[in-house]
């Protein structure tokens, strides 16, 4: 027989090679994986971390014939050293089978924690571990992230109620969903950032507030209440959904305005040294409650007029109220101003970037407010 | 490499042949000449034939004028209506009136053939050798006294079916007409349904004992010359005993035997054929077989269906992207599931991977054995259902679908997803028309479920990549396998995936080279 040529040996072998890339030892079957879902990291007493992580156990969930019922569908499993990793092997000694990292979907870190380190180092195993997802979402807990991993309710696995309330983004007392990535590019480009704040209200978690983490430090240095995360949102233009109050007088009976739609924009003005802002808001929505139609029907167009009028002064009130925080009390830019001067002033922002938190402070903002109501709802002015 | 090895089987059909003739040669040898002489002839025939139980002598006189004459037949095979209305009756009443003295040799054999015998095919044959042949193939020889030419009339009467829908290629709409087991019955149905004097029928022979009718049939005036050439040449070369199906021939022909996939496409259907005839392409059928053959065949045509072309084009164009779907699940199903559980539980969806987790825990089998036991049992399911009779082949399919689907997941020895699995995939497996494609496909699953649990989704790709490389590298009658799609041919895309209106398939596929390209104008 003829020699074999060359180009087809080498070929033969390269494609041989091929199947070693990938063998059975690489195979991890499900039933074996511990499927870890969330994670929460928090300050341990003797000043090292403890971090928690959650399993799913998949019989115990939904129809499957064999669940018994009292047991939960989740367990937690914790473990404490100096960083994140030897935890991690640590849990193994505890509990057999694998961590699979592809499906966590919340990272929870304690405000002790996240007032003393910076979140970047905190979090650095998750962006740098393959498997876990850029978009898995991150919080900060008030108390202790570990116990906000637990729940009362029996079907419920906590980490994934966490995310699925986050990701609805219904109102605009919540922030926007915010993924790891996201936190990844501000915290190195050392912007200041919000990330939502959980708490616990009867053992169940509860979406209250906002973390405010400081661009240069990366760490927390303080809270923004449901209201002001109200003002971000207008600020912004992000919010989905939610409601303003729409009425002024403390005696009126109540008069609610739903958003259905928002939009900022945030126009800088450099004259000179001088960097002020404008912000034009502007919304759409209905009147979701009218507690008082017969008094002022809600067919004429003065009674909206009215209506939308109490509500911008509502939101100027909301929107003002959390610049005033903004700037006075934690002397950082989380509304998204900077970035905004970045791209229409670039060469301004090299110069104002490095001390941009303190340079916001002074800044003059004025806000625009337009809210336009769309429709009454099903009852106009007919009697109930 | 692969060619020398056939050429080398072909090597060894053809010196068993040689042999198998020289075996034959004294028989050859013994060629006898008619004499004449009616009693000598017969035991000479009688001799050659005579201890077969079914043929028949029959010995009577001619008429009034007392010439002996012998018929022999096969009883049940040649035509007795021939015998019975036309050559016993004819003979037996024939009076040769304008004479009266015996006849001359020459005057008896004209009168014969031109007055008594009202037959229409009339064969003369001297030799022993043709005399036994035709009598074996059905027809009657008749010997007079006297006379040295033996005449053979008419052919086997062979009993057929009805022409009935084939029950391996239904379809809701289009011609209810399948082949049959006769080549006559099946060549009369292509000229009735044909009607085009181009349509060539042309006979030859196959089998070296069991001498077996084969047509090739084509357009003259569009099948590609070389391609007809090639055909013929396949099929002379053919050299064995019997071919007892058009299968036989196809296995014989086909370029590659290692190859899972047909390279010759059988089917029942008429109307299938026509179109590839239409196309250019060629048909060969087989007497006794109601499977006609079409080359040369592409990868896309067995995934095609006739009834593509009956209904509009939207609704087919979508039933054929279906199919091909369908084709991939039959062959990827399992082993997709496999890689996914086994190696990549981060590209499940998250509640997904719960309740597969859910449905696994338990299961003492890996994912791959698991599979294996439910695809086996599905397969001995099939196969036992085939050959049982009918009725009882139904319920075997339900009873043992049942049984083992659900008790197999009650006993916790397979997951109920891996049922689901493996159902959609057998179901998918029966979407495609053409039986064999499936069968190929059932194969290559298994080895496509090994790749998987082996390297996981990387395995898949890589089988998957093994098997384009061979498809590309296939060739049927010179005709790439998997064309249009490669030897890109933007024209044939119009019947590839899609199916375009019929208005817009203006030309003939172009891959086949058509002498006349023109389909529509």
């Amino acid at each position: 027989m003829k020699k074999c040529r060359p180009i087809l040996r080498n070929s033969f072998v390269s494609m041989l090679l091929l199947f070693l890339l990938s063998g059975c030892w690489s195979s991890k079957s499900i039933e074996d994986v511990n499927i870890a879902v969330g994670s929460a990291v928090d300050k341990s007493k003797d000043g090292k971390i403890r971090s928690t992580l959650q399993y799913v156990i998949p019989h115990a969930i939904g129809t499957s014939n064999s669940k018994s019922p009292q047991q939960k569908p989740y367990i937690n499993v914790s473990a404490t050293g100096i960083s994140l990793e030897p935890i991690g092997w640590e849990t193994t000694l505890r509990r057999e089978g694998p961590i699979s990292g592809a499906h966590q979907k919340a990272v929870i870190i304690g405000q002790d924690l996240a007032r003393e380190e910076p979140i970047r180092e905190i979090t650095d195993l998750y962006f740098r571990d393959i498997e876990i997802r850029g978009s898995t979402s991150i919080f900060i807990s008030k108390g202790e992230a570990a116990r906000t991993l637990e729940s009362k309710d029996a079907d419920v696995i906590p980490a994934i109620r966490l995310v699925e309330i986050a990701e609805q983004e219904l109102t605009t007392r919540a922030l926007r969903h915010l993924s790891l990535m996201k936190t990844w590019g501000k915290s190195n480009s050392q912007t200041s950032f919000l990330i939502q704040l959980i708490d616990l209200k009867k053992g169940e978690i509860e979406f209250d507030g906002a973390a405010v983490i400081k661009g240069r430090t990366n760490k927390m240095i303080g809270i923004l209440n449901k209201e002001e995360i109200e003002g971000i949102n207008w600020i912004t233009g992000e919010g989905k959904s939610g409601a303003v109050k729409a009425f002024q007088k403390e005696s009126d009976k109540p008069i609610y305005y739903q958003i259905e739609s928002m939009k900022s924009k945030i126009k800088p003005h450099v004259t000179g040294n001088r960097i002020s802002f404008d912000v034009k808001i502007e919304s759409e929505g209905r009147i979701a409650e009218y507690w008082d139609p017969h008094f002022k029907p809600a067919f004429k167009n003065k009674t909206i007029k009215q209506i939308e009028h109490a509500a911008e002064k509502e939101v100027m009130r909301l929107v003002v109220n959390t610049t005033k925080k903004m700037q006075k009390e934690f002397g950082v830019d989380v509304g998204g101003f900077g970035n905004q001067l970045r791209i229409q002033y670039p060469n301004v922002w090299k110069n104002v970037k490095g001390n941009w938190d303190e340079k916001f402070s002074e800044i003059p903002i004025t806000y625009d407010v337009s809210i336009t109501i769309k429709d009454y709802g099903m009852i106009g002015s007919k009697k109930n | 490499m692969k060619w020398r090895r056939l050429n080398k089987n072909k090597m060894k059909i053809e010196e068993s042949a040689k042999k198998a003739k020289q075996d034959k040669q004294p028989f050859q040898e013994s060629i006898n000449e008619v004499t004449g002489n009616l009693t000598a002839d017969l035991n000479l025939i009688r001799k050659e034939i005579g201890h077969n139980s079914d043929v028949k002598f029959r010995e009577f006189q001619m008429g009034t004028t007392g010439i002996r004459i012998a018929i022999i037949f096969i009883d049940g095979f040649a035509d007795a209506d021939v015998i019975n209305n036309h050559i016993l009756v004819d003979f037996m009443s024939a009076s040769p009136k304008e004479t009266g003295h015996p006849l001359k040799n020459s005057s008896l054999k004209d009168y014969i053939k031109n007055q008594a015998l009202s037959v229409s095919g009339l064969n003369e044959v001297r030799t022993l050798k043709d005399i036994t042949s035709g009598v074996m193939f059905g027809s009657i020889a008749i010997l007079v006294d006297g006379l040295e030419d033996v005449f053979l009339v008419g052919g086997a009467k062979a009993k057929t079916r009805n022409i009935d829908e084939p029950a391996t290629e239904g379809s809701v709409r289009g011609p209810r007409v399948g082949f049959i087991e006769n080549l006559k019955d099946n060549t009369a149905l292509l000229r009735r349904h044909g009607k085009d004097q181009n349509l060539s029928i042309i006979s030859s022979q196959v089998g070296e004992r069991s001498k077996k009718e084969l047509v090739i049939i084509y357009m003259k005036d569009i099948v590609d010359p070389h391609l007809l050439e090639e055909v013929k040449q396949r099929i002379n070369k053919i050299k064995i005993d019997d071919v007892h199906d058009s299968s036989y021939i196809e296995q014989l022909i086909e370029d590659n035997f290692l190859s899972p996939f047909p390279q010759v496409q059988s089917t029942e259907r008429l109307d299938r054929v026509m179109s590839a005839l239409m196309e250019g392409r060629i048909a060969l059928l087989l007497d006794g077989s109601p499977f006609a053959l079409i080359v040369p065949v592409t990868f896309h045509m067995l995934l095609q269906s006739p009834e593509d072309y009956y209904e509009r084009w939207m609704a087919a164009t979508l039933i054929r992207i279906l199919r091909y779907f369908s084709a991939f699940i039959a062959l990827f199903g399992p082993s997709l599931y496999i890689a996914f559980i086994s190696f990549h539980p981060g590209l499940i969806p998250t509640k997904l991977i719960f309740s597969i987790a859910a449905t696994r825990e338990g299961v003492p089998f890996p994912p791959l054995i698991e599979a294996l036991i439910m695809e086996l049992s599905i397969e001995v399911l099939r196969e036992a259902g085939l050959r049982l009779p009918k009725p009882i082949g139904q319920s075997i399919g339900i009873v043992g679908g049942l049984v083992i689907g659900e008790a197999a997941v009650q006993a916790g020895i397979v997951s109920p997803i891996m049922v689901i699995v493996v159902a959609v995939t057998a179901i998918s497996s029966f979407t495609l028309p053409q039986y064999n494609v499936g069968i190929a496909l059932r194969m290559l699953r298994f080895a496509s479920m090994l790749f998987a649990s082996v390297f996981g989704l990387y395995g898949v790709i890589l089988f998957f990549l093994l098997l384009c490389s061979h498809l590309v590298r296939l060739k049927s009658f010179g005709i790439p396998y998997v064309s249009p799609a490669v030897s890109f041919r933007l024209n044939d895309w119009k019947d590839f995936m899609i199916r375009v209106p019929l208005f817009l398939m203006k030309r003939r596929p172009k891959l086949l080279h058509p002498k006349d390209s023109v389909r529509k104008r």
